[in-house]
């Protein structure tokens, strides 16, 4: 028997994983590996929630984020390419148009 | 009330009454000026569809009057425009004798002033204008005649006072046309602060300012005090009474028939209007009473003399005006409203004809200057020469012409009410009324000079008949109007009034003609320029405008712009020294937190995140779960 | 210890250790095999959950989508960008503080809060129950999530014009 305390704890470790990666790395599409993770993570939490509570509307709730997430790495990977384009690099520390 | 007036016929003639010259003014506006026959053909228009319609009205109005005992109770046609908790505003129509009297003088006059300029203003490149701001115009002082309240009142007072500004400043490419509308829509709106206070304090007083409720309204005797010399101080601005009555000369820069619209007939006597609509609200105050008479006779007295002095003729009958409006306020503050309106209807006829005539000289000779025009042929010009005379007379108060039996009310009120001195006050202006208004006419009646400026032969050509018609139709009114005495006060007030009291006529007719004779002794022969009276060195105040233009200008420059000054110094050294301290100090800050914004989203998330746990620490720490 | 439990340990070792391999990879490739084995924990949990219908989509969208989408990018920005540069320390440091407070603060309210015990067991076949929820009860987020799709396409069509444009507009 798994508690829904340890699912959610293993939610919030791969959370915290996923800003490990977007807040360390990079690379652009590094980044973006870090942000699926954190999509996952809340995935997991829905889906615990949904199993603990005993209704569906977690899942229905995780396939919503799944289809965001889907839709956001669409549109992420086509701006790193357009950043590409005009940089000639994905580094976001070479991006720097928002200095100050 | 509702079935007296039946179910909705006046309130269509009133319809037809307000509408017409604001659709004549959007339309001339907004579509046609360029096109200035076209524009002109609509303004006159809607002028004839108004002045059709207000005399149906009277018709009909009168006939009710005429069939009913005592005066005719005042109907209210309103809509619910704004209420609040503590007021209402309606917005409509008032039709009560008072309404209708003043609708008649508005819209004859605006219509006839409207056939006039089409000779007056011809070749003027812009008539479209003119005629817009002309619909403009008669149609606030339509609204301002109908309102039904202080409120709606007071918006169509300053719509006036606007059109009176668009209009003087007409020539606006003369700086002295440009400076007399600046100062005729500051010296008024002194006033009108006044009155707006007044209207304030009404509204808070009582959450309403409907006409037909200042009978009723119960106000202690100090705020009613109060409130009346507040309203008053809009009429001393509007109807140009001492001492901010100088406006109303420099207002002459304007063109001649808005001058004789504007500035003798309609928008001036505008106040006494609102005099004898808040009637009750004064009658309830004596108090209020007593100013409203010193301030007319004071203001008769001063403008008459200074009307003595004038060269220009515009300037003589606009001095003439303030004395008249002086005549009319002060016959309101003897107490006799009736009179005070009956002069307002006499002489809103006799001087538009007066300036209309001045405006048909003006346009011949080329030159305001009474002398200049006597010598260009005045004399020759029989049409406008003999209508102003005809208007002189009445001015001058002669039987049997209009302005005798008007000034024979006033005088009658004043005697049975007032302490004797404003009586003999009076008369003495009289006197002088006829003076002056007989040196305009010895003057103009002089020879034609042959010399340079009439060598083109046109001495003896009257102005053409859009001119001399509505001149003819005014002087037909200054004759007729005064036999109406009787049907006026029974129309206003219900009384049937008195015959004319002999003690009275009789010394006043007196003295007007020795002034004539005083007049036609300076100026009847001879080629000079001065007469007894201008030899007088007494004569040098009104000459010098009673020192109040000088003493308008010491206030503004020497205490206004010291104090300006001074403000200046204080500004310069000490705020703005502050201000940009506060501002040197920001910009500083700002570029040392700027050098934060490194451009590196990842740092602002490290911080944004570092940020949020700490304060879902602060949450896991201080809530209960 | 039960089977259930082994198995979650181990998806969620999975899981776990494929993000910690994410972030030390230096080989951008390798990294993207690391999140397919992450994602395949994430879908193995899913069973565990009783959302079966979920772990399929998981695999599907996830595995068969979004990483063969990442391949795509990584080879689209050239051959030059496959290594993760060398990263500052200073960097690392703030980065490793801000996440493990983070990871504190979360365990910590997980652990205090009462959650409900046990499961509530979902009975019978939940994908035609999840069928009828999108088209019942959340039709309208079901609406709007194949509008944002919509936006989506075109969006990314116009990213890919201007990036051949030169990345003008």
């Amino acid at each position: 028997m798994i508690t829904l305390q340890e699912y959610l704890s293993v939610g919030a470790l791969l959370f915290t994983v996923g800003l490990l990666i977007v807040l360390f790395r990079q690379n652009a599409i590094s980044i973006l590996m870090g942000i699926e993770l954190m999509l996952n993570a809340a995935n997991i939490n829905f889906v615990a929630f949904s199993n603990a509570l005993g209704g569906l509307t977690g899942q229905v709730l995780a396939i919503f984020v799944v289809v965001a997430a889907a839709a956001e790495a669409a549109v992420a990977i086509a701006i790193i390419v357009l950043l590409y384009q005009n940089l000639g690099t994905v580094d976001v520390e070479k991006a720097r148009n928002l200095n100050g | 009330m509702a079935e007296l007036y039946g179910p909705l016929g006046l309130s269509c003639l009133l319809h037809g009454i307000f509408f017409p010259y604001f659709i004549a003014f959007g339309v001339i506006i907004l579509f046609l000026r360029r096109w200035e026959k076209a524009a002109m053909a609509v303004s006159i228009l809607a002028s004839s569809t108004v002045l059709a319609s207000t005399l149906m009205l009277f018709a009909r109005h009168q006939g009710l009057a005429a069939g009913h005992e005592g005066v005719l109770p005042a109907a209210t046609y309103t809509l619910s425009w704004l209420s609040t908790d503590s007021a209402a505003f309606q917005f409509g129509y008032i039709l009560d004798p008072l309404s209708v009297l003043m609708l008649i003088v508005v819209e004859v006059v605006s219509f006839l002033v409207q056939v006039y300029s089409i000779g007056y203003m011809h070749g003027d490149p812009g008539r479209a204008r003119f005629y817009a701001y002309l619909s403009l115009f008669s149609g606030s002082m339509t609204g301002l005649v109908v309102s039904p309240n202080l409120l709606q009142t007071y918006i169509f007072w300053e719509l006036v006072g606007l059109c009176s500004y668009l209009l003087i400043g007409f020539w606006w490419h003369k700086p002295e046309a440009a400076a007399a509308a600046k100062k005729a829509f500051v010296m008024t709106r002194f006033g009108d602060l006044g009155l707006f206070i007044g209207l304030l304090m009404l509204l808070h007083a009582k959450g309403n300012a409907a006409f037909t409720d200042f009978g009723t309204l119960g106000l202690p005797a100090g705020l009613a005090t109060c409130i009346s010399l507040l309203i008053f101080c809009g009429v001393i601005g509007k109807s140009s009474q001492f001492p901010l009555h100088v406006w109303l000369p420099d207002a002459m820069e304007g063109p001649t028939p808005v001058s004789a619209l504007i500035h003798a007939a309609t928008m001036v006597v505008a106040g006494v209007y609102l005099l004898s609509r808040s009637a009750p609200l004064f009658l309830a105050s004596e108090t209020a009473m007593l100013v409203v008479l010193s301030f007319g006779v004071v203001t008769a007295f001063v403008a008459a003399t200074m009307a003595c002095v004038q060269r220009d003729i515009k300037k003589v009958w606009a001095y003439s005006t303030v004395s008249q409006l002086g005549y009319m306020v002060l016959a309101f503050g003897a107490g006799s409203s009736q009179a005070s309106m009956f002069h307002l209807f006499t002489h809103a006829f006799y001087k538009a004809l007066l300036f209309l005539g001045a405006g048909s000289f003006i346009h011949h000779a080329g030159s305001n200057d009474l002398f200049e025009i006597a010598r260009k042929g005045g004399r020759g010009m029989r049409i406008t020469f003999w209508t102003t005379v005809i208007g002189a007379l009445a001015l001058a108060g002669l039987p049997p012409f209009s302005g005798f039996f008007s000034k024979d009310a006033i005088l009658v009120a004043v005697k049975e009410n007032c302490h004797p001195l404003w009586y003999i006050s009076v008369m003495f202006v009289g006197f002088l009324t006829a003076y002056y208004s007989f040196r305009v006419v010895f003057i103009l009646f002089r020879k034609q000079e042959a010399g340079p400026g009439v060598a083109h032969g046109h001495g003896g050509h009257d102005s053409p008949l859009v001119m001399t018609g509505p001149l003819m139709v005014l002087a037909l009114a200054t004759i007729c109007v005064g036999a109406w005495e009787g049907g006026f006060g029974h129309y206003l007030s219900g009384a049937p009034h008195g015959a004319l009291h002999w003690d009275v006529a009789i010394p006043a007719t007196f003295l007007a003609l020795l002034g004539i004779v005083l007049a036609g002794a300076s100026f009847g022969s001879g080629g000079r320029e001065e007469g007894v009276l201008d030899r007088l060195p007494v004569m040098e105040i009104p000459r010098r405008k009673y020192y109040l233009d000088d003493f308008y200008y010491w206030v503004t420059q020497k205490i206004v712009l010291g104090f300006s000054f001074l403000c200046a110094y204080v500004d310069r050294h000490f705020v703005d020294g502050a201000v940009n301290g506060v501002a040197d100090t920001v910009r500083w800050m700002g570029s040392q937190w700027s050098k934060m914004q490194t451009g590196q989203v990842q740092q602002y998330l490290n911080v944004l995140i570092l940020i949020f746990s700490i304060l879902g620490f602060g949450v896991y720490l201080t809530v209960k779960f | 210890m039960s089977a259930e439990k082994v198995a979650f340990f181990i998806l969620s070792g999975l899981t776990l250790g494929g993000g910690l391999a994410i972030l030390f990879s230096v080989r951008l490739m390798r990294a993207v095999v690391y999140l397919l084995v992450s994602l395949f924990g994430v879908a193995g949990l899913y069973i565990l959950l009783n959302a079966e219908f979920l772990a399929a989509l998981q695999v599907l969208i996830y595995i068969g989508g979004i990483t063969i989408l990442m391949v795509f990018g990584l080879m689209l920005t050239g051959p030059g960008q496959f290594v993760n540069p060398a990263e500052s320390r200073l960097k690392a440091v703030a980065a490793g503080v801000s996440s493990l407070t983070t990871a504190i603060v979360l365990l910590l309210i997980v652990k205090k809060t009462k959650w409900p015990a046990g499961t509530q067991a979902l009975a019978g076949d939940t994908t035609a129950e999840i069928g009828r929820l999108l088209l019942t009860d959340h039709v309208f987020a079901f609406e709007i999530a194949s509008v944002l799709l919509l936006v989506v396409l075109v969006g990314v069509a116009l990213f890919v014009r201007l990036a051949r444009d030169g990345g003008k507009p």
